[in-house]
């Protein structure tokens, strides 16, 4: 669907992303998570074409003539989306931008937002349930959506996540999602990417990666194994282990959920930092 | 109805496909019984779609399920070894048991006191 190559940009003399390639398929999810500052966001808005790369190339796999953005559903961590205007009337606007029949609002009306009001005064959940609605309604094939839905409470979160789901099923779509809440997205992404702040750490379907990680309980740091990080927990040493070739599997050794094992890996990029060396061997 | 363990290292594809299977071996969902729509049990789950029609797609390999287009999924165990398929998950439920109580350091012996015991509590 799109084709990241040797992709870096630059903000003033800072480099925010570094020669990242990367190969978006269609009709996969992705999550994209990593600390702060690793340039999740930056990412997004470069698959979104609101940046352009300093260098590096992205392709969209689309026909001829085709202006991506025509394609995908963008959600940006800073709602600037029509804030003048009353939902219905972005609805309007937006499918008349797009030609494609404006957005049901379904979800909307049954999260009580009123409809009469500019999107500026608005919740900042609400918003987001706004946009997101008229963002799906054009069919996309693409969707990308940042860090925002910490701002949602749970109830309205359920919403959108039901809405995104009714938009896979039906299309296909390729899906990217920036999240730092891994439990809440982690049967929904099938493929995992992990930015560190010096680059891509760790790019895995989900399966592969929660079967090629382990916890090791053990005094002495595993020979021969690649470890992420090692900590001890409540008086007892663990080694967090990645990855496991094919059917390797240490004594004492216990799997992973998706929460520990990016907890994992954002512990090792912390402590890389302090000690200014990689944490993982 | 469904619980997905998140610290299993076991795929949730499989994870739904042997508790909706266990859900038919037990009786709960009955021949003909319409099975949610992938868009339903996907959004009351949060799971991936494509992960639900895999999920489906197990069960009807096994012979459990027909999906019928564009009418949904259908438990269908007509012509199906449903015996078969109770000894093959008791087998397997078993194998898991033996395989904690190993851990626990427990004989063969002990593992048999005890399940005779039980065994006889119940009737």
């Amino acid at each position: 669907m799109v084709s990241l190559r040797g992709l870096s940009f630059d903000y003033g003399s800072k480099t925010i992303l570094k020669d990242v390639s990367l190969e978006l398929r269609r009709g996969e999810t992705l999550m994209i998570t990593g600390p702060n500052g690793a340039g999740k966001s930056t990412l997004l808005r470069l698959l979104a074409g609101v940046l352009l790369p300093t260098s590096g190339s992205l392709e969209y796999d689309i026909p001829e003539g085709t202006d991506p953005r025509s394609i995908m559903a963008y959600l940006p961590d800073s709602l600037s989306f029509y804030r003048s205007m009353t939902p219905e009337e972005a609805a309007d606007f937006h499918s008349g931008l797009f030609g494609t029949p404006p957005a049901d609002m379904e979800m909307v009306r049954k999260a009580g937002v009123d409809m009469d009001m500019p999107i500026s005064q608005l919740s900042m959940g609400q918003r987001i349930l706004v946009q997101l609605s008229i963002e799906l309604s054009t069919g996309p094939d693409l969707i990308l959506v940042d860090e925002v839905l910490h701002a949602v409470d749970p109830y309205l979160r359920g919403l959108l996540f039901r809405e995104l789901i009714g938009v896979m099923e039906e299309r296909d779509p390729t899906v990217v999602l920036v999240n730092l809440n891994f439990e809440e997205v982690a049967n929904l992404v099938d493929r995992v990417i992990f930015l560190g702040s010096k680059g891509i750490v760790i790019d895995e379907p989900s399966d592969e990666l929660r079967s090629k990680t382990m916890l090791v309980v053990a005094e002495k740091q595993p020979e021969g194994l690649s470890v992420v990080t090692g900590r001890r927990v409540l008086g007892i040493q663990q080694w967090v282990v990645y990855p496991l070739h094919g059917g390797e599997l240490p004594d004492n050794a216990s799997p992973m959920d998706m929460k520990g094992i990016l907890g994992a890996f954002m512990e090792a990029e912390y402590e890389g930092q302090r000690t200014g060396t990689r944490g993982s061997a | 109805m469904y619980h997905i363990d998140p610290g299993s290292p076991i795929p949730v594809y499989h994870q739904l496909a042997k508790q909706i299977e266990l859900h038919i071996l037990s009786g709960d969902l009955g021949d003909g019984d319409k099975l949610p729509s992938i868009r339903e049990l996907a959004s009351e789950l949060r799971i991936n779609p494509n992960t639900i029609a895999k999920t489906y797609g197990i069960l009807e390999r096994k012979g459990l399920v027909v999906s019928r287009k564009g009418r949904g999924v259908f438990v269908s165990i007509r012509g199906f070894d449903i015996d078969e398929s109770r000894h093959e998950l008791f087998t397997e439920l078993t194998e898991e048991y033996l395989k904690k109580a190993g851990r626990l350091g427990l004989s063969d012996d002990d593992i048999l006191d005890l399940l005779s015991s039980r065994l006889k509590g119940r009737k």
